[in-house]
This record gives structure tokens, sequence and C-alpha cells, in this order.
């Protein structure tokens, strides 16, 4: 999986926002707000990759439960899926 | 085509129908050096025309893809476009934000019945935003609102605060992420990856240089008092 082509990422304040460019702004014209775990995982699906790898990349960074992080990345995945951003 | 001076920039407009620059006649200057050049193709015009379902003619969607295009353009010279009601008084303004249909133009008129020769609307609806010399300044500019309210100068926000509509007054002070997660919302943002880049790096020095306020209003004298006491007190340390 991986996201579509055409989105920014960039940080304001202590959080991070995601744009759409170009033709990707005809199905995503507003804009969404992350923490740091958010940009971290939309970071790794900017190519192509698996639940379980973006599970192992985040282990190394934050301490917590593989279930802890696989909630997080499901939570995240699905807000992608509700905007149609994820190729997958 | 004419120039026109708003926001401290001389923009050459290249137009296509004479709306444009009725709209803009109280902007406009005679001038060779220009900042900008600006103008709205056939096919953006044609795609405004389409999503506003035909209500307003070709030439009042020329100029509003021109200002869009401005408001593009000018992020790179530390300046973007705010959608909000900018009143000031003694000199210092407050700029109110909210969905359309709120009230934020009714309230920003309250203001001027209270405040009366103190107050002025330095535009009721589309301002230009600047941040120069650590301030933060409001433009009228022709783009202003269906009531047309807007003065041809320069005011620096003293706050920016959200209304929300309620039954009784009150007005809080918000930080960070609900600040963040109202301004994206009031937000146009340009589709171009470096301009988005540049106005979210503008945003990010007003959200750490201006305070922000949320205030829960009804349509009364009251909630003015309200706001302008909340956005003027001085903070308990």
């Amino acid at each position: 999986m991986k996201l579509k082509e055409g989105l920014v990422i960039r940080q304001l304040g202590s959080q991070y926002i995601v744009v759409a460019t170009g033709m990707l702004t005809k199905t995503f014209d507003s804009a969404l707000r992350f923490n740091e775990v958010g940009a971290d995982i939309f970071n790794l699906l900017t190519k192509d990759t698996t639940k379980k790898k973006m599970i192992k990349e985040l282990k190394k960074k934050y301490n917590v439960s593989d279930e802890e992080i696989e909630e997080n990345i499901e939570a995240f995945l699905n807000l992608l899926r509700g905007y149609n951003l994820l190729d997958e | 085509m004419f120039v026109i001076k708003i926001a401290g920039l001389n923009i050459k407009i290249h137009n296509k129908y004479n709306f444009v620059e009725q709209l803009c006649k109280d902007y406009i200057i005679k001038e060779d050096n220009v900042d900008l050049d600006i103008s709205a193709t056939d096919e953006e015009i044609d795609i405004e025309y389409k999503e506003c379902n035909y209500e307003y003619s070709k030439e009042y969607c020329e100029s509003t893809c021109i200002y869009r295009n401005i408001c593009s353009k000018i992020v790179f010279k530390n300046r973007f476009f705010f959608h909000a009601s900018v009143v000031e008084v003694d000199g210092q303004s407050y700029a109110f934000s909210a969905k359309s249909g709120t009230g934020k133009s009714t309230h920003t008129s309250l203001w001027l019945k209270k405040f009366k020769k103190r107050a002025r609307i330095i535009n009721g609806d589309k301002p230009i935003m600047e941040i120069k010399d650590n301030k933060l300044i409001a433009y009228g500019t022709p783009w202003c609102g269906k009531e047309g309210l807007n003065i041809n100068t320069s005011s620096p926000i003293k706050a920016i605060c959200f209304i929300e509509r309620d039954k009784k007054n009150s007005i809080k002070k918000i930080e960070e992420i609900e600040i963040i997660d109202r301004l994206i919302g009031q937000l146009e943002f340009p589709k171009e990856k470096e301009n988005i880049e540049k106005l979210i790096d503008l945003l990010d020095w007003v959200i750490k240089n201006i305070p922000f306020y949320v205030l829960r209003c009804n349509i009364s004298r009251k909630a003015v008092k309200v706001a302008y006491k909340g956005m003027n007190a001085k903070e308990i340390k």
C-alpha cells in the first residue's frame, strides 16, 4: 500500500499538515492535521509498504507494544481510506 | 489590462472581461513597475463557472479566479489570504473568522455601532494579511464580500477570533491544536507544492505570535463588549 501521488506534508507548530496538490485537489480539497506519530506513518507510506514493515520501523522510534502501534496504523489507514488517499 | 496596488504590491491584471476592472477601481494606479502579473485562463474561468452552478456570470468568475491566483502567488511575498471580517478600533484590528452564514459580518457591523468613529471595517470578508516587521497587517482589497466593505488601507492585527453562534456570550483564548484545526478550515490552499509549503510557514509564524480566541455569541451589542474585553484583557501571570 502507498499514498496517492500529490500530497504535501509540512510542519505547523508541533503538528503536521497534509494538503493535496495539482489533480489530487479535485478529490481532496481540504487539509489534514497529524501529530508526530501520524507524520511518521505518513512518511512511511510515501513508498510502497506493508503494515508489518511499518510496525517494524515505528518500533525503532516508539517504545510501545506492537498492538498499540498496529492500532495507530490502522486508525491512520482508515482515515486515509475515508478521504480516498490510499492506493492498496 | 490595468495595474492595482493592493497589500503593498503593484499587480498587473490581464483581464478578458471588464467587471474586474470596475471592481478594482479604487485600487488602480498608473505604474510600469509591477511585482506580479496575474490573469485567469479560459479553463479556470470555465471551471469556476461550472462550480458555481452557472449562478454567476463568467466575468464575475474571472474576478474570483484572478483573486485566487493573486492569493496563490503572494505567499512568496510574505502575504496570504485569510477568510475573515476585519474591524479596526483605535488603530488596532480584530479578524473575525467563521463558516459562511455564521454572522461574522453582522458581528463586525455591531462593532461599528458600538465604537462609532473609533471603528472601521478594513475588509469585510477577504483580506490579505502580511507578516511585516514582526507584525501581522491586514489590508483592504477590492474583494471584500457582498456588502462591499473595504478601505484601501492597512491595519495591524491584535487578535484573531473564531465566531460561533450561541445563546450566551463568552470568549476564551485557544491554543495550538485548536487554532490549527480551526485555521485550516478557513483557508484556501494553493495547488502548488512550493506555494503550500510557504503558506504553512507563514501560518507557523502567525500561530506563534498572534493570540487566537473563540467567541460564542448572539447578535447583540453585549457580544461586542464580551469580545472586545476578552481580547484586551491583560494576561494574569
